[in-house]
């Protein structure tokens, strides 16, 4: 929920959290203008914070609440007028979310849910309120349960304990910084927010093979590729387009590379292979939707995009997809796709497992300007450590890229493989810069001393962030086993 | 002309005096009322076609939604017998009651169905359009179809189901879904003996000891057959099941169809299900050829399948089936030669699934550019043959998609086959009727409760098989005989060992659609 909606996760968590706060209101005071007035204050945070609709959820529940245990009184009155006030507030304050049909449903729906733990959290507050108002709390399922907690001290105990191992649980996984960063990375390139997909891979401590795939899209995208692919020195993997050899999660992470890469059967394959395995996922329905769009089958895609239009928050996205798709069936979904249009490979091979090095080079062929090819080409290249084929790779690359300089790491192959072949590579007149070549000295000096822990510790400080280091420790690299298809 | 005039004065006078008469009456008649309908006929747009076919008498009624704008909608069904039914709406779905349609129907059959549509505009105008005939025939469909339902799979399966769905209603309801028997499994491959349900077989397929046993059912008994079976046909006699022993793999493609599939070696054995053992008759597992496919004809004398010179997977396009089919005699249990009934050598195509009709006059078979798996190749078609004066020609049925998995209704007048038409992806199962020359009329779609059922469901029908009435075993009984089986029974195999046995699944093996 945190990757595909992380406003929504936030309107529910502040629900949460604020129910749980009235929850003990209620139980506490006992004053009706009081708890009136909380709901007013609470209700004003949550309209700032969360949105309209969430606000209007949370008068509405709280209201019931009130209602229910306290009987229709000034402070459900007070409630409820406030409740009017919405649309007031919304149209001299413009700048508050809209409210949706389906997000009002959601922040009506989710607060009713918590309204069932109220009770349990009233007991675990233990006393307050009053024995009458108490009687009132009818509210199914649970009415019996707080029967016994209220008769039970062990009860209250255990409700406490019950409260506090459920939040610490939420906590724990909330606060796991090492999934929510992965989630971040997931949920940022989805949204075509690059930069910020580097900013979450640079706070995990260790990538899995799907983050690593987004993290080698989002590089491309930035035109970092060449420049800072070693830098994340968390990566396991180093490995592009590994099919399912390396587990079934990895499918959806491809996807949208295969896409823009040209090789659209293959991600044809993993979208479907990821539908199956994920689920009816809106980023899946809408990949399959776009392949479909390019393979000439708009029917299809509408049935992709009609799925989509069920779901919640993707209903407006899928309609207008639809919109467009009605007036023109020839139409491309959106400009990136007019891209992987082009991109497109036209020429058959029948495969069972391709490596990545001819997915890649097969889409060259099909079109020798394919920008990201030619990247993922040469990031190839440096990544299964093939310093052999180097020459003829920088060859075709640099014939592609007329006037650009060379990337730092692409430099740091070439010095790398000129020290090692004792031979010069034709530059194709581009030069390498003096700081690099600085640097490859003290990098080869490094290495010829690093014979001791202390000392590969501190080439490993120096160097980990260059393709000499990341070439010096292949052989040694052992990835962890993934889950295996 | 003057001459005629000259001649018949009174008679072109009364005619044309008629036709003046006929046209006011006709104006008149339109703006007589409000709310009635005008304008200049044309056929209105209906999704799904249901214009222009020729339905069982037996059917759920074939909704639609008028594709044509406007504010209000009107449709009336009408026949020789019995009172029309009338529906005005403002919605362009039209769902017919399942009550009155089966009684204007079933009254009507072998009569013409009208549909009259009209629409009203935004000005409040009724446009009246082109009647719609549909033919009501007078020959039933089988009561029930079965299916496999499934997304358009790769190498991995979580959710596939068997389901029947009753033709008379829209009820569906699943005969085994692979949640049941843990994830990840596979099932296919259900086939009935003679349009009955009362004994059947199907596959599952995924598990990891080796076998992926067969799920017998006979007189509402489920039996666990632990053996691995491939594509099955029942004998009439329901003492043989022919099946295929096939070393499949899937494979992909770069440009066109993602997915194919490579037979690498396949030969046919026989079950014995009365003695429990399996044999490989030497004419259908030659050495120098792969067997696959087999169809016993509906008297049982004859066994059809398809034949091709093996070849490696780099030659997949090079592969192309001949059907053949070969005499047998149940009784002395002793099997003829095989004789070539298409072949590809003279079609330049490859010929697979071909199924005789129950009347055994007709072979349909797929045609397609290579290979074994029609479903996977845009260019298959359905053909027939008649096996009377062996002349086979392509039907008119077949789209631009993939047209296969057919089969016949038990009276041979209907066929269901699975086609990619609507949208290129996802297989639907149409019907089509044969009338008694042997034409196959206009196909439609199987009819669903919502009109627009099938623009928003991502899953592929495969395998469509008709049968008489429903399965009467359980989901638990058909899940308990795979996990917790009461009777298992694991074929012996006789003779010399089987050419190709039946190994378990290779990685990248998929039986896919």
């Amino acid at each position: 929920l945190a990757t595909r909606a992380p406003e929504l996760a936030l309107r529910i968590g502040l629900g949460v959290l604020v129910a749980l706060g009235v929850g003990w209101c209620v139980a506490r005071l006992a004053h009706a203008v009081a708890r009136g007035i909380t709901a007013w204050v609470v209700a004003g945070v949550i309209g700032v914070v969360a949105g309209a609709e969430s606000c209007a959820g949370f008068i509405l529940v709280s209201s019931v609440v009130e209602w229910r245990v306290f009987g229709f009184g000034r402070s459900v009155w007070l409630r409820l007028l406030a409740l009017a006030l919405i649309p007031v507030l919304l149209h001299f304050l413009p700048g508050l979310p809209e409210p949706s049909f389906l997000s009002v449903s959601v922040g009506v729906l989710i607060p009713v849910g918590v309204m069932y733990l109220i009770p349990v959290v009233g007991c675990a507050a233990g006393s307050g309120g009053r024995d009458q108002s108490r009687e009132n709390l009818r509210i199914p399922v649970l009415s019996q349960l707080n029967f016994a907690f209220r008769h039970s001290w062990k009860a209250q105990m255990l409700a406490w304990a019950g409260v506090l191992v459920i939040g610490g649980i939420g906590a724990w996984f909330s606060l796991d910084r090492e999934r929510r960063a992965l989630a971040r990375m997931d949920y940022w390139l989805d949204q075509r927010e690059y930069a910020r997909v580097l900013d979450a891979a640079r706070q995990a401590r260790r990538l899995d093979y799907p983050a690593e795939e987004r993290l080698h899209l989002a590089l491309y995208h930035c035109g970092l590729l060449g420049e800072s692919l070693f830098t994340y020195t968390n990566q396991t993997r180093w490995q592009f387009f590994a099919g399912m050899t390396l587990g079934l999660e990895g499918c959806r992470a491809q996807i949208q590379p295969l896409l823009e890469l040209g090789q659209l059967n293959e991600a044809e394959h993993m979208a479907h292979e990821a539908c199956e395995w994920n689920g009816d996922r809106p980023d899946i329905l809408l990949a399959l939707a776009r392949i479909n769009v390019l393979k000439d089958r708009p029917v299809a895609a509408r049935v992709y995009l009609n799925v989509l239009r069920k779901m919640p928050f993707r209903s407006a996205g899928a309609r207008e997809a639809l919109s467009r798709l009605e007036q023109k069936p020839g139409l491309l979904l959106d400009r990136d796709l007019a891209g992987c249009a082009t991109n497109r490979v036209r020429s058959d091979l029948a495969y069972n497992k391709m490596p990545s090095e001819l997915l890649i080079r097969q889409a060259l062929h099909s079109n020798p300007r394919n920008s990201m090819a030619l990247e993922y080409m040469m990031a190839d290249c440096l990544l299964s450590g093939s310093l052999d084929k180097l020459p003829e790779k920088y060859a075709q690359w640099a014939s592609a890229r007329e006037g650009s300089t060379i990337p730092r790491h692409y430099e740091e192959a070439i010095l790398l493989y000129e020290g090692l072949k004792k031979t010069a590579m034709d530059l194709k007149g581009r030069s390498i810069q003096p700081g690099t070549r600085a640097r490859f000295e003290r990098f080869a000096k490094a290495v010829g001393s690093a014979l001791d822990s202390e000392s590969q510790n501190g080439l490993r400080r120096e160097f980990s962030d260059s393709f000499w280091y990341y070439y010096y420790t292949l052989a040694t690299r052992k990835a962890p086993s993934g889950k295996s298809s | 002309m003057n001459a005629l005039i000259h001649r018949f004065p009174s008679g072109v006078v009364a005619l044309v005096t008629l036709t003046v008469l006929a046209m006011l009456a006709c104006l008149s008649a339109a703006g007589a009322s409000e709310g009635a309908p005008t304008g200049v006929p044309a056929p209105p747009k209906l999704t799904p076609d249901y214009a222009g076919i020729t339905f069982p008498p037996n059917i759920a009624p074939l909704n639609f939604r008028i594709e044509e704008p406007g504010g209000a909608y009107r449709a009336t069904f009408r026949s020789t017998f019995g009172a029309p039914i009338v529906m005005s709406q403002s919605r362009p779905e039209i769902q017919i009651p399942l009550k009155a349609w089966r009684g204007l129907v079933r009254a009507n059959a072998g009569q013409p169905l009208y549909c009259d549509i009209s629409v009203r505009d935004a000005a409040g105008t009724w446009r009246a359009f082109a009647t719609i005939t549909n033919q009501i025939a007078r020959e039933p469909i089988d009561t029930h179809l079965y299916y496999r339902l499934l997304k358009p799979l790769y190498n991995n399966y979580v959710h596939v189901g068997i389901y029947q769905r009753d033709l008379e209603s829209f009820q569906q309801t699943a005969i085994l879904e692979n949640d049941k028997i843990g994830s990840s499994k596979c099932l296919n491959c259900h086939t009935f003996l003679n349009h009955q349900t009362r004994q059947f077989a199907l596959h599952t397929r995924g598990f990891t000891n080796g076998v992926q046993p067969m799920l017998l059912v006979q007189s509402n008994t489920v039996t666990r057959v632990d053996k691995t079976l491939g594509y099955l046909s029942w004998h009439p006699s329901g003492r043989l099941l022919a099946f295929s022993a096939n070393r499949l793999s899937l494979f992909f493609h770069t440009d066109g169809e993602t997915r194919d599939v490579f037979d690498a070696k396949s030969h046919i054995g026989i079950y014995r299900l009365d003695s429990n053992v399996v044999v490989t008759p030497k004419v259908l597992a030659l050495t120098h050829r792969n067997e696959t496919w087999p169809s016993w004809a509906p008297d049982g004398r004859f066994l059809y399948f398809s034949s091709a010179n093996p070849r490696p997977l780099e030659d997949h396009r090079k592969v192309r089936y001949d059907i053949l089919r070969v005499s047998y005699d149940l009784e002395s249990d002793q099997w003829g030669e095989p004789e070539m009934l298409i072949s590809s050598e003279k079609t330049g195509l490859s010929a697979t699934e071909s199924r005789v009709s129950p009347d055994g006059r007709f072979l349909l078979f797929c045609l397609a550019k290579y290979g074994n798996f029609p479903i996977y190749q845009t260019s298959s078609d359905l053909y027939v043959m008649d096996l009377q004066t062996r002349v086979m020609r392509r039907l008119d049925i077949n789209s631009d998609q993939a047209d296969s998995w057919h089969g016949w209704a038990m009276n041979s007048r209907w066929i269901v086959f699975s086609t990619k038409r609507l949208d290129g992806l996802f297989a639907r199962p149409f019907f089509s009727y044969v009338d008694a020359a042997g034409q196959f009329h206009k196909p439609f779609v199987l009819p669903q409760e919502d009109p627009a059922f099938y623009e928003s469901f991502p899953k592929t029908f495969n395998a469509p098989e008709l049968a008489c009435g429903p399965v009467h075993v359980t989901e638990e009984q058909m899940a308990e005989a795979v996990l917790r089986p009461g009777r298992i029974l694991t074929p012996k195999v006789d003779g010399p060992a089987e050419a190709h046995p039946a190994t378990p699944d290779p990685p990248g093996y998929r039986q896919a659609e």
